[in-house]
């Protein structure tokens, strides 16, 4: 597969053919029926709210929903309707009002804004956010709650400083991570500054009129706000740092991962079809290279872990690798059916080596176009059938210097204590049956055995083998 | 008179292929490619033999099958699938399929596995009889075991199963074992029926354990 395909020389120029799907089409919005017929009679900046679905919602989105218009943080919106509903129930009234009017919202738009204040450039946005807090704080003022005028100044310069903290730091990360430059620390720290001392001077504010009280419950407030303070300072900042740096990472991940799929499938998948695409008058080879493609690309989607690391084949993987060369030369189809596994050790390779050579003759000479290949493996013994319908042949009148099959396949399995059997006649197709101990049983035998062992063995564990084992000679 | 054949395949053109081989030996009644609309179809329409895809959109082939038999026991399956995942196999026919074959299959053979089916025989090819084999013969302990005859094959039924792996038709296996077909089909539907009915936990534990090539 190391071939390139005409269209493309290098992967690099090559990403046109990784398409990534196109996202799913947003689903239409689940829009109740009496919102629907009430929408068309909304007219203006009204008709872009709404309401925001499960999961982004505390009741019934309507809060969250023109937050959502507004560009603001959501808790805003929802302080306000809370406050105007303790003022004589407006807001109970308004919000009613909204669930009713207001569509919901497709899930899949825009995140609802972490924001306090308005999204910068919308005036309109802007003046309604400050006439909705104006608003809200005279309600309160003239609702009677214990919230005098001492605090309420206090907190309002507090949530400007704290907002505008919150907005500069956010800008300033999203600035970091996107590496773009430019940008004047001057004024991020001027901006920064003055939400500082807004913040500081309203709690200082505080402070100084709770302590006119008594000592003790001046201590608590200023130690109150000092922690607070430091807190509306810092909390926003960490953690939009560590929100934008987790976004980041997974973002990354999720491209490599997509680069890793990409590349995989243009080493493999596009290369055989551009090969494919060349060889399209040779059936056969085809069938052979699509075969092949199938077996890689399942090895690869249902295979776990790491490919990279390297790990000894296994009997079975080295069966299906040389059943994926003879498909590729001889152009025949091999189905492998396999029963148990184990590790690749000589003997096995003796019979590996053995069904190789059954596998080329039947390619070669059976003149079949499928060929089985039946594995199996227990405590004591690996066996493998190669078994083809071809024309077959009678095994006594094949003539001696055939090496092939007396020397590759018979003799080589004599050498390593297994044995060959093969059955065949003309017209019924040829079964090659191969079969050899496995090493553990051989030392076990071995153990056992009163007879010592041939002295002029090297120490393969398969010479250590019986004699008995190889009582059944090849039937040729 | 011809058996009649309904198929379950997401691929249209697969459908189409098939439908044209097997025209001339079985009588085709309707397709359809999801879940839901072969439930009703085959509830509907009660064939004989459907021919099912493993992998399917909605469920997969083992939901089909069991929903059919909730309402049309009598309705048989056939499992169809280009799928060699032994855990995907293992589902279908532990659902109650008859047997599994590939898509690789000749159209005469499956025709023949068709005709098999709707006699009530059970039909293995070469790989599912490699998977009952490789299940079976996975050593440990026994789950709760209900029926201890459930839970092994005898001698015969593995010397079966086999020469099935090994590529030979049942009439080829008859031969070789001086038995007759019946016998030979016998002895594969009491296969079918201990992977069916074996509560063997290996069964399990080696189908999510193997994802075989």
């Amino acid at each position: 597969m190391s071939g390139t395909s005409p269209t493309c020389a290098t992967r690099r120029a090559c990403h046109h053919h990784w398409v990534p799907l196109p996202p799913e089409a947003p689903r239409p919005p689940a829009v109740p029926a009496l919102a629907t017929l009430s929408r068309r009679h909304l007219r203006g900046p009204l008709a872009e709210i709404e309401r925001t679905g499960p999961g982004e919602r505390w009741l019934g989105g309507v809060a969250a929903g023109v937050a959502l218009r507004l560009g603001v943080e959501a808790s805003i919106v929802r302080i306000a309707f809370v406050a105007l509903g303790f003022a004589s129930g407006v807001g109970v009234i308004a919000y009613v009002l909204g669930w009713i009017l207001l569509p919901e919202r497709a899930s899949g738009g825009p995140r609802p804004s972490r924001s306090v204040l308005p999204k910068s450039g919308d005036p309109i946005a802007a003046l309604a956010f400050g006439a909705v807090v104006l608003g809200s704080l005279l309600l309160i003022q003239q609702s009677g709650l214990p919230f005098p005028a001492w605090v309420m100044t206090p907190v309002v310069v507090v949530a400007i400083g704290a907002s505008m903290i919150s907005h500069e730091s956010r800008r300033s990360i999203e600035h970091a991570l996107s590496k773009q430059g430019g940008r004047s620390w001057r004024g991020q720290i001027l901006r920064l500054g003055i939400g500082g001392i807004f913040v500081f001077g309203g709690l200082a504010g505080v402070v100084s009129r709770a302590s006119r009280l008594n000592a003790l419950t001046g201590l608590f407030f200023a130690v109150v706000a000092l922690v607070g303070g430091l807190g509306v300072i810092l909390l926003p900042w960490s953690r939009s740092i560590l929100r934008a740096l987790s976004d980041e990472r997974r973002a990354r991940v999720r491209s490599e991962e997509k680069a890793d799929i990409a590349a995989h499938l243009h080493d493999s998948v596009l290369q055989t079809l551009a090969i494919i695409q060349r060889k399209a008058d040779d059936p056969r080879q085809v069938q052979a290279l699509a075969r092949r493609q199938e077996r890689e690309l399942r090895a690869w989607l249902f295979s776990e872990g790491d490919q990279s690391i390297a790990r000894p084949l296994s009997i079975r993987e080295l069966v299906d690798v040389i059943a994926g060369d003879i498909e590729e030369a001889y152009g025949v189809n091999v189905d492998v059916v396999g029963v148990g596994d184990g590790p690749l050790d000589l003997s096995a390779r003796v019979l590996l080596a053995a069904m190789r050579e059954a596998l080329v003759n039947a390619g070669k000479h059976s003149g079949a176009d499928k060929v089985d290949v039946y594995l199996e493996l227990d405590d004591r013994e690996i066996s493998v059938f190669v078994r083809d319908r071809g024309r077959g042949f009678d095994p006594s009148l094949v003539s001696p210097d055939r090496r092939g099959l007396s020397d590759s396949i018979v003799g080589r399995l004599q050498r390593s204590g297994g044995r060959a059997v093969i059955r065949s006649a003309p017209g019924e197709g040829t079964e090659v049956q191969l079969s050899i101990a496995r090493p553990n049983d051989a030392a076990r035998l071995a153990d056992s055995d009163v007879t010592p062992a041939d002295p002029a063995s090297t120490g393969a564990p398969s010479e250590h083998m019986p004699r008995g084992r190889s009582r059944r000679k090849a039937r040729l | 008179m011809k058996t009649r054949v309904f198929l379950v395949d997401d691929h249209q053109l697969f459908r189409k292929g098939v439908a044209a081989e097997l025209a001339e030996v079985v009588q085709i009644v309707g397709d359809a490619s999801d879940v839901d609309t072969a439930v009703a179809a085959i509830i509907s329409l009660r064939p004989q033999v459907v021919l099912l895809d493993v992998h399917l959109p909605g469920g997969g082939g083992s939901s089909v099958i069991t929903r059919v038999h909730e309402r049309e026991p009598d309705v048989k399956f056939l499992a169809l699938s280009v799928s060699d995942a032994s855990e995907d196999v293992i589902a279908v026919i532990r659902a109650g399929a008859r047997g599994y074959v590939t898509k690789t299959i000749s159209g005469e053979e499956l025709a023949d596995a068709i005709n098999r089916i709707a006699e009530g025989d059970a039909v293995f090819s070469p790989r599912l009889a490699g998977f009952v084999l490789d299940a079976f013969s996975a050593a440990g302990p026994v789950d709760h075991v209900a029926d201890p005859e459930l839970d092994q094959l005898t001698q015969r039924e593995k010397e079966v199963l086999r020469l099935i792996a090994r590529g030979y038709a049942y009439k080829e296996i008859a031969r070789q074992l001086t038995l007759s077909v019946k016998t030979i089909e016998t002895h594969v539907s009491s296969v079918l029926r201990k992977l069916q009915l074996s509560s063997r936990y290996e069964l399990t534990r080696w189908a999510n354990d193997r994802r075989l090539l």
